[in-house]
């Protein structure tokens, strides 16, 4: 009971946190508009829009809060919930507090079939789409294979297949790049490779939202099984669960999450593979409590790491470097923890 | 619940076949001990009697039918070898997680379930320990092995298939999981099937024995298997049952080893 009265509260606590820091957001950028216009802003915008009644904002103040900022933090908090899902699935069904989406090479994976489309459609549309979820789970699928080959299978296996799988996939992104048009398709694959939250439109937050919150209530829902998962396949099938078939499912609903996400905004590491550890440490390793945990504090670690990106200097830090920043050393502080165990 | 395995052969991939025709049954409230030197293929014999292997020939039969799906062995319970787990769960919610083959669907543990789940932990006597709260890495390996052994009881089975139960365990905590079997067969009418490296567990516990060794088995009451004869040819070492009197004085059998170390 206790342990229940800690998540709630941190859940709340987050929560908060997380709609301060993303209202907040909404007043924080390179373009100065005064607080007091922003909340002009919003409050005609909600006025108008929703109970539509007075003026819809007009300007540049309007542009900047509504069409820039506010599309921006709604797709730092799905990407960021979904990149976390994601990793604590991945988590759970490889029994491996090591591996991520981007550690499994599905983000690669995933990135190569979105260039493939870019190459194949000039944009970033369905085919594309289709075929970053293609290669996302062919990439799961070898890099599971290859860590099996071998006769015995440590965590590091499994780590050091998605090196393999996720090199060989970014060589072909490479090739892509090497033989895309140099006018239209290679700036459209370079600035989107790049990972990064600049230019959201709603257009980009309404593409990404059907996928990854089905792909999220299909992880939900497995919640406890994804409990008796992590205990290997063997225990799994003595406690009654189908693990191929549990697995299967979870592996195409994290495939699906972070395919969309990668074809939004490029390849973001780290935070699939540091947030659930970083929750694993608050609350414990039960999913029913450590999946809701890591979606919500995904979305907020997302939001602020956004918003150093983009206010810290001038010109704007790619998002990469920052979770990088933060997710290399914590990568080191969770091996050291489990070799500790 | 009867659990019968009709000519069960198994064999990993190109290797020599490890268990081949074996054949026994276990019918309610019995115990079976299955002895037998290292790589014998004990716990392989275990995982393709659970279904966790397939048999390459021969079928696992429950109540008088074959059982090849998950849903098959809902009435027996595992209790695994200790093991370094991936992920340190609660020892509560470990327990909790026997209760998974009662849930339906994708359903979450009721209030039912986690009084099922302290029953089971109260059955083993480490109810009262308040280690509900407590890591699973962060326990003895005695009390981790009452864990796993709550855990199964929490699916309530009318079978415990155990591997090695009292390997790993200091001689206090071998005796305490021996006396729980016993009682749980006495209180509950359990029947067990029971990996073990010491015959004289196994003289004490088991109604029948399943001796494996270099491909063969020999199965049939317990004291009619474990002869001065079969260990010999089973483990290469000069055994031979005794009878002696416990603490308590009474007259029970036990399997001393007579080989000398010069």
């Amino acid at each position: 009971m206790n342990e229940k009265r800690k998540y709630y509260l941190l859940l709340l606590i987050i929560l908060i946190a997380g709609v301060l820091i993303g209202f907040s957001g909404l007043f924080l950028g390179r373009f100065l508009v005064p607080p007091k216009e922003v909340l002009n802003t919003i409050a005609d915008s909600l006025n108008s829009y929703i109970f539509g009644i007075g003026t819809k904002p007009e300007g540049i103040y309007r542009v900047v809060v509504m069409n820039i900022r506010l599309p921006r933090i709604l797709l730092n908090i799905i990407v960021g919930a979904s990149l976390a899902v994601a990793g604590t699935a991945y988590q759970g069904i490889f029994c491996n507090q090591l591996v991520s989406p981007d550690v499994l090479g599905v983000s690669a994976g995933a990135g190569f079939g979105a260039s493939l489309g870019i190459i194949l459609t000039s944009s970033v549309g369905t085919v594309t789409t289709s075929l970053a979820l293609a290669f996302g789970l062919l990439s799961v699928f070898l890099t599971f294979t290859i860590s099996k080959l071998g006769k015995t299978s440590s965590p590091l296996t499994l780590v050091l297949s998605g090196m393999i799988v996720s090199s060989v996939f970014n060589a072909l992104i490479s090739l892509m790049k090497f033989i895309a048009d140099v006018e239209d398709q290679l700036p459209v694959i370079t600035f989107w490779l790049l990972g990064s939250f600049s230019n959201t439109t709603y257009a980009d937050v309404i593409s990404i939202i059907v996928p990854v919150t089905v792909g999220i209530l299909v992880i939900m829902a497995m919640r406890w099984k994804l409990n008796i998962l992590s205990l290997g396949d063997e225990e799994a099938h003595t406690l009654g669960v189908d693990a191929k078939r549990v697995r299967t499912i979870i592996i195409v609903a994290a495939t699906v999450i972070t395919a969309a996400c990668v074809t939004v905004t490029g390849i973001i590491t780290w935070v699939g593979l540091v947030l659930p550890n970083i929750c694993r440490i608050l609350i414990g390793s039960d999913h029913r409590y450590l999946l809701p945990l890591s979606c919500v504090s995904g979305s907020i670690f997302m939001i602020i790491v956004d918003l150093i990106a983009r206010t810290l200097t001038a010109a704007e830090i790619p998002i990469g470097v920052l979770t990088a920043l933060v997710g290399a050393p914590f990568f080191a502080f969770s091996f050291y923890q489990m070799e500790r165990n | 619940m009867v659990v019968e395995v009709i000519n069960g052969s198994f064999r990993y991939e190109k290797n020599t076949p490890l268990l081949e025709n074996i054949s026994f049954k276990v019918e309610q409230g019995k115990v079976l001990a299955v002895v037998g030197p290292n790589g014998s293929g004990k716990t392989t014999l275990l995982k393709c009697l659970l279904g966790i292997l397939e048999w390459n020939r021969g079928a696992t039969h429950i109540d008088g039918k074959k059982a090849y799906k998950t849903e098959h062995y809902m009435e027996i319970g595992y209790v695994p070898q200790a093991y370094n787990m991936s992920f340190p769960y609660r020892v509560g919610e470990m327990v909790l997680m026997g209760c998974n083959k009662q849930l339906s669907g994708l359903s979450v543990p009721s209030k039912a379930d986690i009084k099922r789940a302290d029953d089971a932990m109260k059955m083993v006597g480490i109810f009262d320990l308040d280690l509900k709260d407590r890591l699973c890495t962060k326990i003895s390996g005695g009390q981790l092995q009452m864990v796993f052994i709550a855990r199964a009881l929490a699916g309530s089975p009318k079978m415990l298939v155990m591997d090695e139960p009292e390997s790993h365990l200091d001689l206090k905590n071998q005796y305490s999981i021996l006396r729980m079997i016993k009682r749980l067969v006495r209180e509950n009418n359990m029947s067990f099937i029971i990996n073990t490296h010491y015959p004289d567990h196994a003289l004490r516990l088991a109604d029948d024995c399943l001796i494996i060794y270099s491909g063969k088995w020999i199965h049939g009451p317990v004291r009619d298997i474990l002869t001065a004869e079969t260990l010999k040819t089973c483990f290469g070492v000069n055994a031979k049952p005794i009878k002696i009197k416990s603490n308590r004085g009474v007259d029970f059998d036990s399997i001393v080893v007579i080989e000398d170390l010069e």
